[in-house]
């Protein structure tokens, strides 16, 4: 579990992030969502400790951010990050096996290690790659190669601690079938106890897979708490200055997420549409 | 071939290849000894061995291991495969130095007496080193962080400025001095002694215990040092032991041989093609390899001309030039079809 | 020298007594050539880079740049004796040399008349041929004397530039304290450049201040500035009255500034193509 006290930070004397207090329980999909420009990449890397708050404190776990050590976290926390070129080529069963490294300190990597890498590639649906060298992959598919990566890291749970899942936009190179099946994973895991956090652009996916959004707007908490509390129209409205509609389908459990325009268009005067 | 079976083949085969340079090395040369002779060595005979080829021989494998150990690690730090310490100005910063010995040696050095002279130069280009390896930290330092890019810049830019003095010196320079620093450019294992053997050794300690173990954690850096980060390792302070330990040993080995090239840069090149860029088999593999061609470079060029010896630097720029001029053309192929 | 002389020369030197060096390695240009007009050319077996006169020297085996030998290469000609000029190097080598058994003897560099001269009664005591030293001194000595007695019939020594040319970028000029300078007061000249030790590289103005009325260079200089319609293309030297007046003078390195038994004899045909020679 994740949960920030007043955390802010500043760079060169300007507020990426202003005074957020929020908490992103364990076995819940988290979704950050926010305009361009909203710092959700900025919460998510101090999440990650990759950067450290100016004021304030994150506890993870319970205990202060800043005391944990690397090598600890790295057993049960992984980050997936946007994009990550790989600087020589090298074979995707390699790249993947590297997500054990934090496991085995001074061991070597065993069958259990190789074991773990199928299965993580498998479960990306990347295993037909398996032999392949780096350099030859589409963007797409060495995404899915490094999740595959992620995954492996965190396979196996933690005695002391639930698993940490950090997701930059993970669905951003990916086609919409892929998509889906990424969340579904993140969701799956979730379900384990996994505490997965995740940020997004897509209203609908978001709407579809979360269990928990928090809603970020120039710097500041615009809103968190549950997907069905959250994903309401004057919220939605508010956050992004987009006019939009919501559509319950009863035979679906998450709104249907529609945007129509920039916030107080004039809609009367366009013919196809009817005003709301 | 398996990947694990074809590494333990190539590290046996450095190793035997190793050991048949170090008999090559014993038996060859200008003087020559035949087989026989081997069991009641004669003291001329013997001492041409034990304090000639011997020390040079042990000189030449273990420059040539730091050399090619030094440039795998750069390059998996740099995520360059043309980082080498020449590129990041170690070896420019120790030849700026000893250049500025040998025109020193001259003036106000010259109250020195002479037998101190190699042993001042040495000095000279290790302390030449090491501080262009400080100077080259600390530019690239950013927010308590070593910017990898800077290095690299960093780097080129010591090197251009090193280059520079190193120009003005040449340029003033009179006939003997300008002699001197020429050859010291060229590189040369012929003045090997034990205790310089030994004092390469002792710098290269850290170099050659840690640097082995860092296969991992450069495998990691390749991903990019926040990735080698959410792995577990603490980037930073590695960041520093590498360049600690490479800075010591590059610095100990330029200071008595002088610049050599090439190794740095073929040796890994060949070996990440052959085994892959898992730094755990790299990393050894260098170590051994790099000192065979070192030997082996050693070899030809005092028995290539004998009684004449060519500079070490030239020979191993001869086999390396080509080489990389065949790559060149290699993947300019492979680019056009 | 008389090849009969020679050999005589050789069956006395065998039938003498001590420092019977049969084989015999000579390093430096002028230590070479003394050692051969003393009588040992035979036994020369190898020698260094500069050691270019008498030319049958350079057919023999090369043991490199006097500053930088190398102990195998040394060691393998199975010589007897060393004899080097005191710059040859480094000191290691030399050590690891003297410790197989071959004796090594240093002889002094200087490049004055003096110098050259206890060069040559030097190297026949440690040759053992102190009576062909007596006589390449009195040679010596005579030519000597035949230059003083010119030079006191000059009025007006002639400026000379002595030009060395390491490469055709970097051109330089000798002032007091070289062999050049030397060969240039021995022939009865005055060297344009005073003031300053050793080399000074070459301005167009310095050029200018100093008026040489002649140029003095040597082959392997005017090889190295691209041959003589090259010189009077060098930048600063087109105000100078030696390009007014087109006096260049040419000699071969090793027997201008070698400093050896030839001296005298490069003096002489120094101030010949100073003040006789008139194009």
């Amino acid at each position: 579990m994740i949960r920030w006290n007043n955390v802010s930070y500043v760079k060169n004397s300007r507020f990426l992030l202003q005074d957020i207090s929020v908490e992103m329980p364990a076995g819940q999909l988290t979704v950050v969502l926010g305009p361009n420009g909203a710092g959700k990449s900025t919460f998510l890397r101090l999440c990650s400790k990759e950067m450290l708050p100016t004021s304030g404190m994150i506890e993870l776990h319970g205990k202060d951010l800043q005391n944990w050590s690397t090598q600890d976290m790295a057993l049960f926390r992984g980050v997936l990050s946007q994009s990550h070129p790989v600087a020589f080529p090298m074979d995707v069963a390699e790249l993947v096996l590297m997500g054990r490294y934090p496991h085995k300190k001074r061991a070597a990597l065993d069958h259990h290690d190789q074991h773990i890498v199928q299965e993580a590639l498998a479960e990306c649906s990347v295993k037909h790659l398996n032999d392949r060298s780096t350099q030859f992959l589409s963007g797409g598919e060495l995404q899915r190669v490094q999740t595959a990566r992620i995954l492996a890291q965190i396979w196996e749970d933690h005695p002391q601690h639930p698993r940490i899942l950090l997701l930059d936009e993970p669905t951003a190179s990916l086609d919409p079938g892929y998509q889906h099946l990424c969340l579904l994973k993140a969701k799956k895991l979730a379900e384990q106890g996994v505490c997965v956090i995740a940020i997004l652009h897509d209203l609908n996916l978001a709407a579809r897979y979360a269990d928990h959004i928090v809603f970020l707007k120039e710097g500041r908490l615009a809103g968190a708490g549950p997907m069905r509390d959250m994903m309401r129209e004057s919220i939605l409205r508010d956050v992004f200055s987009v006019e939009i509609h919501t559509v319950h389908d009863p035979r679906l459990e998450h709104p249907l997420i529609f945007t129509l325009g920039p916030q107080h268009q004039q809609l009367a005067n366009e013919p196809k549409l009817r005003s709301l | 071939m398996k990947p694990s079976v074809r590494y333990t083949v190539t590290l046996l085969a450095g190793f035997v290849l190793a050991l048949v340079l170090v008999v090559a090395s014993i038996k060859m040369g200008a003087v020559s000894i035949p087989w026989e002779n081997f069991s009641h060595l004669e003291p001329a005979q013997a001492m041409i061995i034990w304090d000639l080829r011997l020390p040079r021989a042990a000189m030449a494998f273990l420059v040539g291991g730091i050399l090619a150990l030094t440039g795998v690690c750069l390059q998996g730090l740099l995520r360059n495969p043309l980082a080498s310490p020449s590129l990041l100005g170690m070896t420019s910063g120790a030849a700026l130095f000893a250049a500025i010995i040998i025109i020193a040696q001259h003036s106000f050095l010259s109250f020195l007496h002479p037998a101190w002279a190699e042993s001042m130069i040495a000095a000279g280009a290790f302390v030449g080193c090491l501080l262009t390896s400080l100077w080259l930290y600390g530019l690239a330092r950013q927010s308590g962080q070593t910017n990898t890019a800077l290095l690299l810049l960093a780097g080129v830019a010591i090197t251009s400025l090193a280059g520079a003095g190193t120009g003005f010196i040449t340029f003033i320079a009179d006939d003997a001095q300008l002699r001197s620093i020429t050859f010291w450019n060229m590189g040369s294992v012929g003045t090997a002694t034990w205790s310089q053997v030994l004092c390469i050794a002792v710098f290269s300690l850290p170099a050659i215990l840690i640097l082995p173990w860092m296969g991992r954690s450069l495998n990691a850096m390749l991903l990019g040092e926040q990735e080698a980060q959410f792995l577990g390792f603490p980037v930073e302070k590695q960041k520093r032991l590498i360049l600690v330990c490479v800075s010591l040993a590059v610095g100990a080995s330029v200071a008595f041989t002088g610049v050599i090239g090439f190794v740095g840069l073929v040796v890994p090149h060949l070996l990440r093609l052959w085994l892959g860029a898992d730094h755990q088999r790299l990393l050894p593999t260098s170590l051994i390899f790099g000192g065979c061609l070192l030997l082996a470079s050693d070899i030809i060029a005092r028995t290539v001309a004998a009684p004449l010896e060519l500079p070490l630097g030239v020979v191993t720029a001869s086999i390396g030039a080509p080489y990389f001029l065949y790559l060149l053309q290699r993947s300019a192929r492979r680019m056009n079809p | 020298m008389n090849k009969l002389l020679m050999v005589t020369l050789g069956l006395i030197s065998t039938l003498s007594s001590a420092k019977d060096a049969r084989r015999l390695i000579t390093i430096g240009g002028n230590v070479s050539e003394t050692a051969c007009a003393l009588g040992y050319c035979e036994n020369i077996v190898a020698t260094d880079s500069s050691s270019l006169y008498p030319n049958s020297l350079t057919k023999l085996p090369q043991v490199g740049y006097a500053r930088s030998l190398n102990a195998e290469g040394l060691i393998a000609q199975k010589a007897d004796l060393v004899l080097a000029t005191a710059s040859a190097g480094p000191d290691s080598v030399i050590e690891k040399v003297k410790v197989t058994g071959i004796k090594f003897q240093a002889v002094d560099g200087g490049i004055t008349v003096d110098a050259a001269k206890a060069r040559i009664t030097a190297l026949g005591d440690i040759l053992d041929k102190k009576a062909e030293a007596k006589n390449l001194l009195q040679d010596l000595d005579k030519d000597l004397q035949a230059l003083q007695m010119r030079r006191m019939e000059i009025k007006t020594p002639l400026k000379v530039m002595f030009i060395y040319a390491r490469g055709a970028k970097v051109l330089q000029v000798s002032g007091d304290h070289t062999a050049a300078a030397s060969m240039i007061e021995l022939a009865g000249g005055k060297n344009a450049f005073t003031g300053f030790n050793e080399y000074k590289g070459l301005t167009p103005e310095a050029a200018v201040a100093a008026a040489p009325d002649v140029i003095l260079m040597t082959k392997d200089g005017i090889a190295g500035v691209g041959g003589l319609e090259a010189v009077w293309k060098l930048p600063g030297l087109a105000m100078t009255p030696a390009f007014q007046k087109k006096r260049l003078v040419v000699m071969e390195d090793l027997f201008l500034l070698g400093m050896g038994p030839r001296l005298g004899k490069a003096a002489l045909q120094l101030m010949d193509e100073l003040y006789l020679a008139r194009k």
